[in-house]
C-alpha cells in the first residue's frame, strides 16, 4: 500500500502551519496491468494515511502520478520559507 | 519474487522544482526493495517469498539478504534500516520516520547507508537478533530503503521516498501459533456507479496475521448461467482477532441473481472456502447472508446415523454379555458338585 505523511512546515523563525492543514491529491493515475488504482486524497497528513489504494491486483502492475501538495496557509503568519519534509511509502 | 517500485514527482511549490522535476523525464524510474532470502521450510507460503514472516523462539538470531536497486538516471545515497508498523483496519501501515518498536530494535540492516548506482542493485543483509527476554505474540515492523531529495538552502519542502519489506514475527517457545480464519458471511452489494460487489466478513480466529486474496465463483444464475473467478482486492491484513471485510468488485453486465456463490479466501497456506446464496440489489446494500461450509445436509444424516448405529452396537453388546452372566452359575462350588453328579453311575 502507498502512504503518505508531512511534518509540519516550520518558518525560520516563528509559528509552523501543521501538518493539519496540507492536504494531497493524486491526481491522474496512469497503470501498467488490470488493477483498479483509487486515489484516497487524504485532507490531513499529520499521521500516515493511505495516498492511492489498490484492487483487483493479479500479476504484475504499477502506477504513477504526480501528486499536488496543497497547503492551506491561516491567516496572519509571517512572510518567509517554510520548510517541511513529506514521505511516501509503499509497503 | 516481487519488486516494488516507487515513482512519485511531486510538484512541491515553487515554480523552478516543478519545471526541474518534469524535465527529468516521463519515465524517471525508481528504488526498489525485495527478499532475496527465504526459509527452506516455507518454500510453498508465497507470503513467506516476499514478506520476511517468521516464528523465531528467544534467543534466536536469522539473517536474509535483500536486495535494493535503483531504476533512475542517477546514482541514490539510500538509508536502509527497520521501523515499525501495525495493523490498524484491515490495513499494514509502517510507522512515520523511524519510529522504533521492540522488532526493530533487535533488527539491523548492513550496509545502512549504500550508494546505489543509476540502474544498479546492492545486496544488503538484514539480522534479526531475539533477546532471552523477549515477550511472546507477534510483531510487525518494515525494513525500509529510503531516497531522500536534498534540501534546498534557505528551506522548502524536502521529499522522502521509500519502499519496505514488511516484518511478521512471532517470537514464543515451541512452534509457530496456528493461523487460522472464518469466512462469517457474504454481503451483496451495489456500488453508486452500479457496480455489483460482493464483501465478505472475515474472522482471524488463529495466531498470526493474515493477508487475504482468493476468487469468487458464481454458478446458478438466472438462465442457468455461472460466471467468475472474480479476484478478491488485495491489501486487507487481518490482525489476530480482528473482523474486516474483503470486497470482490464484479461486472456490470451481471444479472442481480439470485447467484450460488462460493467464495475461496487464503494467506499463505491457509484456505477456507465457504457458499452462500446472493442477490444484487438495485441500489445499495443487501442483507448479510450467512455462509456454510458447502457440505450437503445428507452428509450429516449419515453422520448421525453412524453414531446410533454405534450407540445401538454398543448397548446390544452389553445387554447380551449381561444375559450370558445369567446363565452361568454364580457360586464357583456348583461346577465341581455336577462333575460328581455326572460321574456317579
Amino acid at each position: 500500500m502507498a502512504s503518505v505523511i508531512s511534518t509540519a512546515f516550520t518558518p525560520a523563525a516563528g509559528p509552523a502551519i501543521p501538518a493539519g492543514a496540507v492536504s494531497y491529491t493524486a491526481g491522474i493515475i496512469t497503470k501498467v496491468g488490470t488493477a483498479t488504482y483509487t486515489a484516497n486524497d487524504p485532507g490531513n497528513l499529520t499521521g500516515v494515511v493511505a495516498a492511492v489504494t489498490e484492487t483487483g491486483i493479479t500479476g504484475d502492475n504499477s502506477a504513477t502520478w504526480n501528486p499536488t501538495i496543497t497547503v492551506a496557509v491561516p491567516g496572519g503568519k509571517a512572510a518567509g520559507v517554510y520548510s517541511a519534509t513529506i514521505t511516501h511509502s509503499v509497503v | 519474487m516481487l519488486a516494488l517500485m516507487l515513482a512519485v514527482v511531486a510538484p512541491a511549490g515553487a515554480a523552478t522544482s516543478t519545471a526541474s522535476l518534469r524535465a527529468a523525464g516521463k519515465d524517471a524510474g525508481g528504488i526498489g526493495i525485495r527478499l532475496v532470502d527465504a526459509p527452506v521450510v516455507a518454500r510453498d507460503d508465497p507470503r513467506a517469498r516476499v514478506y520476511i514472516v517468521d516464528h523465531l523462539n528467544p534467543g534466536t538470531t536469522i539473517q536474509r539478504r535483500i536486495e535494493v536497486s535503483n531504476t533512475t538516471g542517477s546514482s541514490q545515497a539510500l538509508v536502509l534500516y527497520a521501523a515499525a508498523a501495525s495493523i490498524t483496519k484491515g490495513s499494514f501501515l509502517g510507522a512515520a520516520a523511524h519510529t522504533p518498536n521492540d522488532l526493530s530494535t533487535w533488527t539491523r540492516v548492513s550496509p545502512g547507508n549504500p550508494d546505489v548506482p543509476a540502474g544498479g542493485k546492492v545486496t544488503a543483509m538484514v539480522t534479526i537478533a531475539v533477546p532471552t527476554d523477549a515477550a511472546p505474540g507477534e510483531q510487525y515492523g518494515v525494513i525500509w530503503a529510503e531516497a531522500r531529495s536534498a534540501p534546498k538552502p534557505g528551506g522548502g519542502v524536502v521529499q522522502v521516498s521509500r519502499v519496505g519489506i514488511r516484518l511478521y514475527v512471532s517470537v514464543g517457545p515451541g512452534g509457530a501459533p496456528a493461523a487460522n480464519f472464518s469466512i462469517d458471511s457474504l454481503t451483496a452489494e451495489r456500488s453508486s456507479t452500479g457496480q455489483p460487489m460482493v464483501v465478505a466478513t472475515v474472522h482471524n480466529t488463529g495466531g498470526r496475521a493474515l493477508d487475504m486474496n482468493g476468487t469468487l465463483t458464481l454458478s446458478g444464475g438466472p438462465g442457468g448461467l455461472s460466471a467468475g473467478p472474480f479476484p478478491a482486492s488485495l491489501g486487507v491484513t487481518l490482525a489476530i482477532g480482528d473482523t474486516e471485510p474483503v470486497s470482490i468488485a464484479l461486472d456490470k453486465q451481471l444479472p442481480a441473481g439470485p447467484w450460488d456463490a462460493q467464495i475461496t479466501l487464503h494467506s499463505g497456506l491457509v484456505e477456507r472456502t465457504t457458499k452462500a446464496t446472493i442477490t444484487f440489489p438495485k441500489t445499495g446494500v443487501a442483507a448479510a447472508v450467512a455462509t456454510n461450509s458447502g457440505r450437503p445436509t445428507w452428509r450429516y444424516l449419515v453422520d448421525a446415523g453412524i453414531v446410533v448405529l454405534l450407540l445401538a452396537l454398543t448397548i446390544l453388546f452389553l445387554v447380551l454379555r449381561g444375559r450370558r452372566r445369567g446363565r452361568e452359575p454364580s457360586n464357583p462350588a456348583m461346577p465341581t458338585r455336577a462333575r460328581h453328579a455326572a460321574q456317579r453311575p
